[in-house]
């Protein structure tokens, strides 16, 4: 059984920590075909640098908050959880709620609107999808743009950039001697980045970090600064065990 | 006017013009919509109106067949055709899909040997096709390819070199692979016949020799739209070839190294006094920006959206376009921009707003409700409006519909999906309720945000003049679809994504598709089974189901298209698309 996309936005106000979502909700509806792991709902911005809301903490009950949805953690879970993973960025304006919700396969039950993922190792390659965005397709934003906004993010290669060319960059993991290489156009965010590159070495991307070298020579945990901002300054990637 | 007595003895009196004449009136008739009706009031209008058509627009090239076309119309100089569904756009639909214009064009060159004008839309365009136009098409005019996919460069090598009459070569936003620059090469020293020439999507280097040349000798040229490679240097010794440009897509501008002192660049645009369309003008920066000054006081369509223009950067470029009707800009420009925007252009009528960095959610700048409104309160000409958000309210939505009643095209595009009024945590129902209630004249609705059944009831009842509605994370149940079908007459056009409408959802609109162009339903509830039944139902629809390459339930019915159609069922349809 799984839940309606719409029942399931519809229980967005009601997430809260630490809550099983049952199995045995709503209708019997796969809502998408091609969504994607990295599906990222976030409904609001109100803790946005422009604006500083009286209902700021008032709303700590109420707060609609950003929800990362991986796509199967392979690895031991055998239910569906919710975890709250609090994720404070010294600026006390902005605060992000990362909600975890995982997925995992149709025939054990229990998938919230999502298809039936098999294990993280298999189907990673297949979950990201075309350019390695969150949903497919989404926001509607044409192709031309998109690869506009690739070649900006510092990516740029002199104002050529036809669709053959990309921006490879090596990749090292602890304790492997064969480096490998990855194309960063074709990813906009972390959470498709970093299981591709697990995947790459044969690693689940639980067991791994990702570090990379800035143009300044300094070796920084990837995660910490916004995606832009590290496709602008990246030299070079390395993983390491955790 | 010629009495005469018909079968029942009576005196009528009748306009029976000579064919000529009436074929030399109808020839005046340009709306294709127009040209139905009059093929519909008699049989000898029917015969006139298909003698005297000159152009031919296939809203879907499934929808009939190329011979069909070239049975009922002789004479045929320019078609218009359009192959996939919008959604391909966004890689919603699988490549080998279709819509490939080969077999019109094998059709074209024993029907239409005369044939000049080819304008074509998401279809799939091989370099051979490409070839075969050029070679067999004499008097080969105009090439028009928008979102096409499947040619490369090759392809327009072989346009430049054997179209001896080409007036037209106008490519955008196509997936093309990008060989090299050398086709522009191609061009004949004879031709001078080039009056639009867009190449501003290709991304390789032309020879700029070849370009020069090329734009001095077409005394014609008013459309020049050349792509980012071209520097401010070379854009200046080209616009000193052809000032009597009305449409310029500028390259890059920002120089590193300048070569000339800036004033020298000042001129540039002194001399375009017919200038009304400005675009390209990637990398601008606020050094080099001042210089299209001079052409901003007659520009009616700027288009910055590949500008990342801060809002003090708009402004002042704003104060000098007081005549734009036409605006595409970047969310870099922020609130504060789009408030420049409604302080500066009155007569402003279309205004887009695209997201610079759409996947990065940790961005939280861009334009809000905020901006919106603004540009509302100072342009109540407003009719098309495309928007892309972060954050949106009821109340602001309401306010844009009061300020701007006039509304055609209303998109609005709240990025997150399902998420609902930022300050009242309420689904954006009455948002769009506001418009449809007000915007009387509306024509196509693109919806967004946390959006209940509600939304569409609204659609339904008040959208009367809705042709194209989009929705994408909406609706709480079939009835919101149920709505619409029932209630929006002049329905064309329907694209529904990841929304739970189900079967019955589908066959409420059983009687309705046929008097659509298509229907397109992609990760809803719908199942296999259903589809099944509208197509048995409804044999004059094709009835389309994309199989799902994950695998997956295979009686669900993943991405459907439904569209009308006199050709019957596809005879090209790739593995993947099960025709019912």
């Amino acid at each position: 059984m799984v839940l309606s996309v719409s029942s399931f936005f519809a229980k967005r106000m009601e997430l809260h920590l630490s809550l099983a979502i049952s199995s045995s909700s709503s209708s019997a509806s796969s809502c998408s075909s091609r969504f994607d792991p990295n599906y990222n709902i976030n409904y609001t911005h109100e803790h946005s640098n422009k604006r500083k809301h009286d209902d700021y903490d008032d709303d700590d009950n109420d707060q609609t908050m950003p929800l990362l949805v991986w796509g199967n953690f392979c690895c031991n879970k055998s239910h569906l959880i919710i975890e709250e993973h609090q994720d404070h960025d010294g600026d006390d304006e902005v605060q992000s709620n990362y909600v975890f919700v995982h997925r995992r396969n149709e025939y054990d039950g229990g998938a919230i609107g999502w298809p039936p993922m098999k294990s993280c190792t298999e189907n990673l390659c297949q979950l990201t999808m075309g350019n390695g965005d969150g949903v497919i397709g989404w926001p509607p934003v044409k192709l031309c743009r998109k690869k506009h906004c690739q070649l900006k993010m510092g990516t740029e290669d002199g104002g050529g950039g036809g669709r053959s060319k990309s921006t490879y960059y090596k990749v090292h993991m602890e304790g492997i001697e064969i480096a490998r290489k990855v194309d960063l156009n074709l990813h906009q965010s972390y959470q498709t980045l970093v299981p591709t590159l697990a995947n790459m070495f044969g690693k689940c991307f639980e067991d791994v970090k990702l570090t990379y070298q800035d143009q300044e020579g300094d070796w920084l945990l990837a995660g910490d600064v916004p995606w832009g901002t590290f496709i602008n300054t990246v030299q070079r990637l390395k993983l390491q065990r955790k | 006017m010629v009495d005469r007595v018909d079968s029942a003895g009576e005196w009528t009196q009748s306009s029976r013009f000579p064919d000529e004449v009436l074929e030399r009136v109808l020839a005046l008739i340009d709306s294709h919509k127009d040209r139905s009706s009059v093929s519909l009031v008699c049989k000898d209008w029917y015969n006139a109106e298909r003698w005297s058509r000159r152009h031919v627009f296939i809203g879907n090239c499934y929808s009939v067949s190329p011979e069909i076309v070239a049975a009922r119309f002789p004479r045929i100089r320019s078609v218009t055709l359009k192959g996939k569904p919008r959604f391909s756009d966004f890689n919603l639909v699988p490549e080998d899909w279709g819509a490939d214009v080969q077999p019109w064009l094998s059709a074209f060159s024993t029907a239409y040997p005369f044939l000049e004008e080819l304008r074509l839309k998401r279809m799939a365009v091989s370099d051979e096709s490409l070839e075969f136009l050029a070679t067999k098409f004499h008097g080969f005019k105009a090439l028009s390819l928008l979102s096409c996919d499947g040619f490369s460069t090759d392809g327009l090598k072989a346009i430049a070199t054997h179209c001896k009459k080409l007036t037209e070569l106008d490519i955008q936003e196509n997936g093309i692979d990008d060989l090299g620059g050398h086709w522009l090469s191609c061009f004949p020293e004879s031709l001078t016949s080039l009056e639009i020439l867009n190449f501003a999507s290709l991304n390789s280097e032309v020879s700029f020799d070849a370009l020069e040349k090329l734009v001095a000798r077409c005394k014609s040229l008013r459309v020049l739209k050349v792509n980012r490679n071209i520097s401010l240097d070379q854009l200046q010794k080209l616009l000193s070839h052809c000032p009597q440009l009305t449409e310029l897509g500028t390259g890059t501008f920002m120089q590193e190294l300048i070569s000339g002192p800036v004033a020298e660049f000042k001129n540039m645009f002194s001399n375009c006094r017919n200038l009304i369309t400005l675009s390209g003008l990637w990398d601008a920066t606020p050094f080099y920006l001042p210089v299209i000054y001079p052409a901003c006081a007659s520009l009616t369509f700027l288009n910055l959206s590949y500008a990342t223009l801060r809002s003090d950067e708009l402004a002042n470029l704003l104060s000098h376009c007081k005549t734009l009707r036409r605006l595409w800009l970047l969310d870099t420009v922020g609130d504060k921009g789009l408030e420049a925007v409604g302080s500066c252009c009155p007569l402003l009528e279309e205004l887009r707003v695209f997201p610079a960095d759409p996947f990065d959610q940790e961005i939280l700048l861009g334009v809000t409700e905020s901006g919106f409104v603004s540009v509302s309160r100072g342009c109540p000409k407003l009719r098309y409006v495309l928007y892309f958000c972060r954050q949106m309210t009821n109340a602001a939505v309401a306010t844009i519909a009061r300020n701007c009643p006039d509304f055609t095209h209303f998109r609005l595009c709240i990025m997150n999906p399902g998420q609902p009024d930022y300050l009242t945590k309420e689904p954006m129902d009455e948002a769009f309720g506001a418009i449809v209630k007000t915007c009387t004249k509306l024509q196509r609705l693109a919806i967004s945000g946390l959006l209940t059944d509600r939304t569409f009831e609204y659609i339904g009842k008040y959208a009367k003049n809705l042709e194209t509605l989009s929705v994408a994370f909406a609706g709480s149940s079939d009835l919101g679809m149920e709505y619409v079908l029932q209630g929006c007459q002049k329905l064309r056009k329907l694209e529904i994504r990841d929304c739970p409408f189900g079967n019955a959802a589908l066959l409420s609109g059983l009687t309705k598709y046929e008097s659509m162009r298509s229907l397109w339903m992609s990760a809803c509830n719908v199942t296999m089974n259903a589809c099944r039944v509208l197509a048995k139902e409804r044999p004059r629809l094709n009835v389309e189901v994309m199989r799902d390459e994950e695998g997956g339930d295979d009686s669900q019915a993943h991405k459907v298209y439904v569209y009308r159609t006199v050709a019957g069922p596809r005879r090209d349809a790739p593995p993947f698309v099960l025709t019912l």
